[in-house]
């Protein structure tokens, strides 16, 4: 059963620099929270501070309600476990490496063999058992990792970017196995991402954190196709960033005329100087004879298309520069093209504005 | 050539012969330098750590003093030491001057910056981000420096190799403080020098050789014992094998 963690006015300096300051931060036991936002932000900091690795200056944090004496913390500590980026393990075998935190906690050693054993299964490494650690590749070394962490049946699970430097493939498979063992074990977690396509897959809420600053906390959904500032907007990949005037219109979608002089609808009731948000996979790419769309149809052409992973990244002029996503099954109909004229769609509810 | 090769002779007679007077400097060399490098190890491993893990005022300070330790010459640890062994010396009433004692602190003197410095560098050589993983596992304090002291035992062992050739090569504050008296307080490089000091070339050369065959050997069992510890990733091995 996971804990549930407060934190309360924390303030961490460096170097005579504030680089943390959180004044309220809650998470409820059992939940997952992702911390994002760009280098520098604080993510890592606030992690340590919450997993008892660092003092903050000046801030306190209760588990299950009670504040926590970081002099007196090895008891809570014990309870809980951190995976960081460089997986960092012992100069020792890969069964030693996933033991060592049991045998801190001085268990006796059939239920350590018995644990290790099981977790060493579970994360399909069984056969590693034996293998000094530092021979590892990088996914196995990472999987050792993770069974270290788990092994001590932790009630709050860190994860400091455990997977960035993983490939894609040992990445998505260890992300599936995480998420099916959170869910399992109904631990509270807190991990920390570079990368926005993770949050609508693990976490059940996100703190978005800038300067140090926690800038929004919400839904994954709601950070994504609702960030609080441009900065966030751009970091979880939003590139339409659209700068105009939006103008309330009784109940109705609010217009924005943006630069350049196009006008759309937007969902968001804001008025004023704004910057429209528009998630390019929101845009429907179609050729200019297509059926009308009610609202935010856009004529332009196509500038470039270039690949993007499995989809490609398509840059239209419409009078301002749209980018939009696209498959590949579109591309081979041959209805894109660089130079080709189509109609950019997309829905009123898709545009987020941000008063600038 | 000619002295070289008596030396190797005699050396061989005397080892052959179990010579007693050879047998007891090379019992007495043995202890000497065998408790001096325990001491040091004793001394310098902890705080090496500690000087390694934990920040405080005055630590580079104390770092600064422990390099200058490490360049020490015998010969002022040996005459600091007798001022304070001498009968009139501060230590005087212990009654340790020109004992086995004596020497064994001197040559502790020697040998304690060089473990500690060599330690305290095998620590820092460590990812930073380690100590923070062993303790996020629930490491105690005990805990934490145990397991990064295992981690470092390559550099540690290369400590304790350089302590040990500290003491088992320096002549100066072991004769100042040992005198180098017979059935007392001879060792190897005392005797290597009395016998030069006398003329005795080949023995002082077989003593010498002596001394040689007794470093290297002491030194090798450390360097094994180092080796055995290291993991050689798998690319390396085949690369080795290639050479």
């Amino acid at each position: 059963m996971g804990i549930s963690i407060r934190a309360e006015g924390l303030r961490v300096s460096k170097g005579g620099r504030e680089i943390l300051a959180v004044d309220n931060l809650e998470i409820g036991r059992g939940e997952v929270w992702g911390l994002i936002g760009p280098n520098g932000a604080g993510k890592s900091t606030l992690l340590q501070v919450l997993a008892l690795l660092e003092e903050p200056d000046t801030g306190n944090i209760f588990f299950d309600g009670q504040k926590i004496d970081y002099h007196r913390a090895l008891s809570w500590r014990r309870q809980l476990a951190v995976v960081f980026q460089e997986a960092l393990l012992l100069d020792t075998t890969v069964f030693n490496n996933v033991a060592v935190g049991l045998r801190f906690r001085g268990i006796p050693w059939p239920v350590v063999k018995e644990r290790v054993e099981h977790w060493l299964e579970v994360l399909r490494i069984s056969h590693l058992a034996s293998r000094p650690a530092r021979r590892l590749s990088g996914g196995e070394a990472q999987r050792v990792s993770l069974a270290r962490a788990f092994v001590l049946e932790p009630r709050v699970l860190f994860l400091d970017e455990p997977f960035a430097t993983l490939d894609a493939p040992t990445r998505g498979a260890l992300l599936e196995e995480l998420h099916f063992i959170l869910r399992e074990t109904g631990i509270t977690a807190v991990f920390v991402t570079h990368d926005f396509t993770e949050l609508p897959f693990l976490a059940d809420q996100v703190a978005a954190l800038q300067g140090g600053r926690i800038v929004q906390s919400g839904r994954p959904e709601t950070i994504l196709w609702q960030p609080a500032s441009v900065e966030l907007a751009a970091f979880v990949g939003i590139t339409n960033l659209l700068p105009g005037e939006a103008r309330l219109n009784g109940s109705g979608p609010v217009q924005v005329r943006l630069q350049g002089g196009v006008t759309i609808l937007a969902g968001t009731r804001v008025g004023g100087r704004v910057v429209a948000c528009l998630r390019p996979e929101e845009i429907i790419i179609q050729g200019v004879t297509a059926a009308e769309a009610p609202a935010n149809r856009l004529r332009g052409r196509i500038r470039h298309i270039i690949p993007q992973g499995g989809q490609y990244r398509v840059e239209i002029d419409c009078g301002l520069p749209l980018v939009a996503l696209a498959g590949a099954s579109q591309l081979r109909q041959g209805c894109l093209q660089p130079g080709r004229e189509v109609l950019a769609t997309f829905p009123p509810e898709a545009v987020h504005l941000i008063p600038a | 050539m000619e002295a070289v090769w008596q030396g190797l002779v005699q050396a061989y007679y005397l080892l052959i012969r179990l010579d007693p007077g050879v047998m007891e400097v090379v019992a007495l060399t043995f202890k000497v330098c065998g408790l001096a490098t325990a001491v040091s190890v004793f001394i310098g491993v902890p705080l090496g750590t500690f000087l390694a893990l934990k920040e405080f005022p005055g630590r580079r300070l104390v770092i600064s003093l422990v390099n200058t330790g490490m360049g020490l010459p015998p010969v002022v640890v040996g005459l600091w030491v007798s001022f304070l062994l001498w009968r009139s010396g501060p230590l005087g009433r212990l009654g340790l001057i020109y004992t086995p004692a004596a020497m064994v602190i001197a040559q502790a003197f020697i040998a304690a910056p060089l473990v500690t410095g060599l330690t305290m560098a095998a620590i820092q050589q460590l990812p930073a981000r380690l100590k923070t993983q062993v303790l996020a596992l629930g490491a105690s304090p005990g805990q934490l420096y145990w397991t990064l002291l295992k981690e470092a035992r390559l550099g540690i062992l290369a400590a304790i190799i350089a302590g040990f050739g500290g003491v088992i090569s320096e002549v100066g504050a072991a004769s100042m403080v040992g005198g180098n008296i017979m059935h007392q307080t001879r060792v190897l490089t005392t005797a290597t020098v009395m016998e030069v000091s006398r003329g005795h070339f080949d023995i002082a050369m077989a003593l010498s050789f002596i001394l040689l065959g007794l470093a290297f050997s002491i030194t090798a069992v450390l360097t094994v014992l180092q080796q055995r510890t290291r993991a050689v990733p798998d690319g390396r091995k085949k690369l080795l094998r290639l050479l």
